[in-house]
């Protein structure tokens, strides 16, 4: 049943009722009232022009290179989550060198363990010293254990960052598709 | 030859997701290259630049990529694709915000390399009263773009979606994560504020 509707009621609708969205009789009661009223004509006219403007613009389309640079990105990230093991790194860092730069690296290295070890000794000592007088350092010395917890810190801040920057890649698509097309 | 070809033609979404969920590259490649143009050319609409479209349609797919394992079937391929480009678009936008501290976004001066020539809303001739029929298609072109940059990104979003990617307002509304309701506000709304900036070439 039709009912002639005035120019406020009708302009809001004009989007749909140049998209083809309005339901039938909606839309036959605005197709009546544009018959009859040039001003909304004019802004179903402009409406529908916008789309018909858009529409045609030319289609763009990525670079000729666009695969081979997505396959290239795509196997970075691949290497990325596969972290070789502390020993799997020193063992291919100590036989890239060849035998030339081993002593030296030999020497470097047992100094680099000499160091540490005159460190937690100290530290030890010192955590003793504080025992003694009544001082709680029980943290301060685990800290300073071994070079192994240090490895270790490092092995879980590597997997809160990764579950970090996982979480940021999940977060933007499907679990919000979910409600809204529930909704429709 | 032309068998198989017309074969993997015909694969669904659904067919190539699944396969790619199996770690399938090939089904990975066929997703990209059934959906990159369709997804540069939104990307390019948002944000008015080849470069920036060329990277935020590279990012769409490696996120893809990373998350085909959580894609529920229910939703559509492409709706979820677009969601991801406006989510990296937006994303952009804010980056652009803080970095050059303007209200513009990527609205940033045009490059060479654009098919529209020199659109935008800075490094643009003025023909806003030169008749359609004056302007090459080139030219128009450049002058609808600038039209789109003036809009608010959530209003372009919508109308790009709509009118150029043809997408219904429902995908939309799944697309954009908003209530049927705003979809339709929103494209009204941005038809309103291109009537006025496009008046010109409505006219003629």
């Amino acid at each position: 049943m039709a009912t002639m509707l005035d120019c406020r009621r009708v302009q809001p609708l004009l989007s749909e009722y140049v998209d083809g969205a309005l339901s039938e009789e909606t839309a036959w009661d605005v197709k009546m009232h544009v018959a009859s009223c040039a001003v909304c004509q004019r802004v179903a006219d402009d409406f529908a022009g916008t789309a018909e403007l858009l529409g045609g613009l030319a289609h763009v389309e990525p670079s000729a290179n666009f695969e081979s640079v997505l396959a290239a990105r795509l196997a970075d990230l691949s290497v990325k989550p596969h972290r070789p093991s502390l020993r799997e790194q020193v063992s291919e860092w100590w036989y890239a060198r060849g035998s030339v730069g081993r002593p030296a690296l030999a020497s470097a290295a047992a100094f680099a363990f000499v160091v540490p070890l005159i460190m937690v000794t100290l530290t030890l000592r010192q955590g003793a010293v504080d025992a003694v007088n009544g001082t709680a350092v029980v943290k301060q010395s685990n800290a300073a254990a071994s070079p192994a917890s240090d490895a270790e810190a490092l092995e879980r801040l590597y997997d809160d960052h990764a579950a970090y920057s996982s979480s940021l890649l999940l977060g933007d698509s499907s679990a919000v598709l979910t409600p809204a097309d529930s909704r429709l | 030859m032309n068998l198989a070809r017309s074969l993997t033609l015909t694969h669904s979404d659904s067919t190539l997701i699944a396969r790619c969920q199996k770690a399938d590259i090939a089904a990975f490649n066929e997703i990209v290259a059934r959906y990159k143009g369709k997804i540069f050319n939104y990307v390019y609409r948002m944000t008015g630049s080849m470069e920036d479209a060329e990277d935020l349609t590279q990012e769409v797919f490696v996120r893809m990529y990373t998350n085909i394992g959580s894609f529920r079937a229910e939703a559509s391929l492409s709706t979820w694709l677009f969601r991801i480009a406006g989510n990296l678009c937006v994303d952009a936008f804010r980056r652009g915000k803080k970095e050059r501290g303007v209200v513009t976004s990527l609205d940033a001066p045009t490059r060479g390399d654009d098919p529209d020539e020199a659109h935008g809303t800075r490094d643009v001739p003025d023909w806003s009263h030169a008749p359609t029929a004056l302007l090459s298609r080139k030219e128009l072109g450049a002058e609808i773009q600038g039209a789109l940059q003036k809009l608010p990104p959530k209003l372009r979003s919508a109308v790009v979606l709509h009118d150029i990617e043809g997408l219904a307002y429902d995908e939309i509304a799944v697309a954009e994560g908003i209530p049927l309701g705003t979809v339709k506000s929103r494209i009204f709304n941005a038809r309103v504020a291109l009537r006025e900036h496009l008046r010109p070439y409505l006219e003629s």
